[in-house]
């Protein structure tokens, strides 16, 4: 009467197989992004847009959760050197330390920009801000020749 | 101010640092371009954030230009650039989201006003440092 089949070809076994296989490559370099330097991390999200661009079998639910991941991770490798440098330059008060702490607070601010477009949220933005702001009055640095 | 209103360079405008006029001229006619042109929300949104990418490279130079120069001067124009990106940014957000296209008029008023204060103001501060850079 009625006919079920219940069991999968070859070939679709095959092709989820392969899906599963490649599923598994997304999942590693996701992975491997976690905990890396910004530059390592956007390096990895380039390398998985070519791989996802390339490919044809893996669903497009799990590639826009994948992008999302991605976007996630980079993010928060801003944030985290972001953070690192400014907290450095914050503990460098000496006035003969000027240049290493503007150079930390410099570099600190283009890691902000990066993550303020990877879309990070509001209040570490603030955060940030207020300690920018922390830094900047309690510490002004004063070229050598200005009057106190 | 309105959408129509626009920004000039003019000399007086000038930095003193050839790079960094330039730049700011490139920002002008970026900020002129949004307030001018009859754009869709979305290619708004695409221009706005063609507008706080050159301003980040701008920052970056000019940081670069400091620390080389004027170090003592950076934290003060770090909070700037700090400030302007964080509230670009909350625009974009809103365009993102769909807001109503009035939205262009204030996000174009803010960049007018933001770019005038950015030059007169900000900017004006390491004028002695320039000099003394020999870079006028």
């Amino acid at each position: 009467m009625f006919a079920f089949n219940l069991f999968k070809s070859r070939k679709e076994i095959e092709r989820e197989l392969e899906i599963s296989l490649r599923k598994k490559a997304v999942r590693d370099l996701l992975h491997d992004m976690q905990g890396t330097a910004p530059e390592e991390a956007a390096r990895l999200v380039e390398k998985l847009k070519v791989y996802l661009q390339n490919d044809t079998l893996i669903p497009f639910d799990f590639r826009q959760k994948a992008f999302k991941r991605a976007r996630v991770l980079e993010c928060e490798a801003n944030m985290r050197i972001a953070d690192r440098l400014l907290f450095e330059a914050a503990a460098l008060m000496d006035p003969a330390e000027c240049y290493n702490r503007g150079r930390k607070l410099a570099e600190s601010r283009t890691y902000f920009g990066k993550a303020c477009l990877l879309g990070v949220d509001d209040d570490w933005k603030r955060a940030y801000q207020r300690l920018v702001e922390t830094i900047m009055l309690s510490g002004r640095l004063r070229p050598a020749n200005e009057a106190r | 101010m309105t959408a129509t209103t626009e920004l000039a360079w003019s000399t007086e405008l000038s930095v003193g640092v050839d790079a960094l006029d330039a730049q700011h001229r490139g920002l002008i006619h970026l900020i002129n371009r949004f307030g001018r042109e009859p754009i869709e929300m979305e290619e708004m949104a695409a221009l706005l954030e063609k507008v706080i990418a050159y301003a980040a490279r701008h920052f970056n130079d000019e940081e670069d230009w400091l620390l080389a120069n004027a170090p003592h001067l950076l934290e003060h124009q770090i909070e700037c650039h700090c400030r302007f990106i964080t509230q670009a940014y909350e625009f974009a957000d809103r365009f993102q989201c769909g807001e109503d296209v009035e939205l262009r008029d204030r996000v174009h008023s803010f960049l007018c006003d933001w770019l005038q204060r950015h030059i007169r103001e900000e900017d004006q501060r390491y004028c002695p440092a320039r000099r003394a850079a020999g870079a006028l």
